[in-house]
């Protein structure tokens, strides 16, 4: 019989995360670096391992290599997912820098989110606080009513799946996934967007929010996730999610900023509805 | 916006990026210097896997990219530019060069590995 982590829930008990992947150093790193902040970190060497380990228990968290062994990153992540119980389960997929398709696939197989390699080790930890956080989000596991550390509740259940984004600060350019480009309706894919075109569909009243986090993230290196309202080309108005990070190229020096966005329109978060489709900008 | 720029050239690339490693002793203290040495471990072992597969490009591919990954996370910046390299060939038809290129490979891993181990605790920035 499957348990969850959140059965198991005990006060000040520390939140599981399985960590998957075959490279040595890789796990060992974000084992160390995740247990000094409060976490209790299992492993798994490969997908076969991770399923049959979540099949007995549902950690709170699982950060999955896309290399492995035996069965690719992407299976193990569609595996995952068919478990009971592992429907809200964040799943944090390590993906190459620069390999937008991985990013994709990743998504495809059910992922929560993405964590480039090389691994920006500062931002780990953080990067894992939002994604319990948001899980904390779902009414299931509200149900449950815990309080893992600094988690807050509100809902993304019912979320669509997230579309990525990835700005290079130099030339102002942004490249879209697929889902990316389907949720801001545009309608041909374009090698890559302006910066100033994906500013102008953010509502007006809510631009000067964006664009300090923008700034914010690309001169600190801080992560940041923002709720705001966008208007697409046809006038609808829809409350997204966003999150980024600055991720830095180890031979260019170079930083670009990567991220996620998600249509949270309609949803409750934090006991508000968000709006749906509500008419024109003005 | 500010942009993070540190070389604009490739091959002025350093042998070892500083802020990487201490990164890592930021947030590690003293375990930093085994997951150093256990990085550098996994990049030799992983080096010398790649002549016996130079024909194969799946794995090939595979391994290259994750030697970079191991490079990047020891910051060995050119090291990373000649997995690029390596990664990057894999994936076409032609088997020419790559030979070659896991010589570049290991000539580079060597170079961060001694760069690597003559660094102390002690040459770091305050």
């Amino acid at each position: 019989m499957t348990t969850t982590a959140l059965q198991q829930d005990a006060p000040g008990r520390k939140p599981q995360i399985l960590v998957v992947g075959d490279d040595r150093g890789t796990c060992d790193t974000i084992s160390r670096i995740l247990s000094k902040y409060g976490y209790a970190i299992s492993t798994a060497g490969n997908g076969e391992e991770a399923v049959a380990r979540c099949e007995q228990t549902v950690p709170d968290l699982v950060l999955l290599e896309a290399m492995l062994p035996d069965m690719s990153g992407y299976r193990a992540c569609e595996a995952l997912r068919r478990q009971a119980d592992a429907d809200v389960l964040p799943i944090l997929m390590l993906a190459g820098l620069d390999d937008i398709a991985a990013v994709d696939q990743a998504f495809d197989a059910g992922a929560t989110d993405f964590i480039t390699q090389p691994i920006n080790w500062s931002l780990l930890a953080q990067r894992v606080r939002y994604a319990l956080r948001n899980r904390q989000r779902s009414p299931r596991v509200r149900d449950h009513d815990i309080a893992l550390a600094d988690i807050t509740p509100a809902d993304t259940a019912q979320a669509k799946p997230p579309g990525h984004w990835n700005i290079d600060p130099d030339s102002g350019h942004i490249t879209l996934s697929e889902q990316a480009r389907q949720l801001l309706h545009l309608a041909s894919p374009q090698p890559y967007y302006t910066l100033a075109g994906m500013l102008g569909l953010v509502h007006r009243d809510d631009l000067a929010r964006v664009n300090a986090a923008l700034d914010n993230a690309i001169s600190t290196g801080m992560p940041y996730q923002i709720d705001h309202r966008m208007v697409l080309a046809d006038g609808t108005e829809i409350m997204v999610r966003q999150q980024g990070e600055s991720a830095r190229d180890a031979v260019t020096g170079l930083s670009r900023i990567l991220g996620t966005i998600q249509d949270i329109s309609g949803q409750d978060i934090g006991g508000q509805i968000q709006p749906q489709t509500t008419g024109t900008h003005a | 916006m500010r942009i993070m720029k540190d070389h604009d050239n490739v091959m002025s690339a350093p042998v070892i990026d500083r802020e990487v490693i201490d990164e890592l002793y930021d947030l590690l203290e003293d375990e930093a210097h085994e997951v150093i040495q256990g990085f550098i471990d996994e990049g030799i072992q992983q080096a010398q896997g790649l002549r016996g597969i130079l024909t194969s490009h799946t794995h090939l591919c595979r391994l290259a990219q994750r030697l970079k990954n191991t490079a990047a996370h020891l910051g060995a910046a050119r090291l990373v530019t000649a997995c690029r390299r390596l990664e990057k060939a894999a994936v076409q038809p032609e088997v020419a060069g790559r030979e070659e290129m896991v010589g570049s490979i290991e000539a580079e891993l060597a170079t961060a590995v001694t760069a690597l181990q003559d660094m102390t605790p002690a040459d770091r920035a305050p």
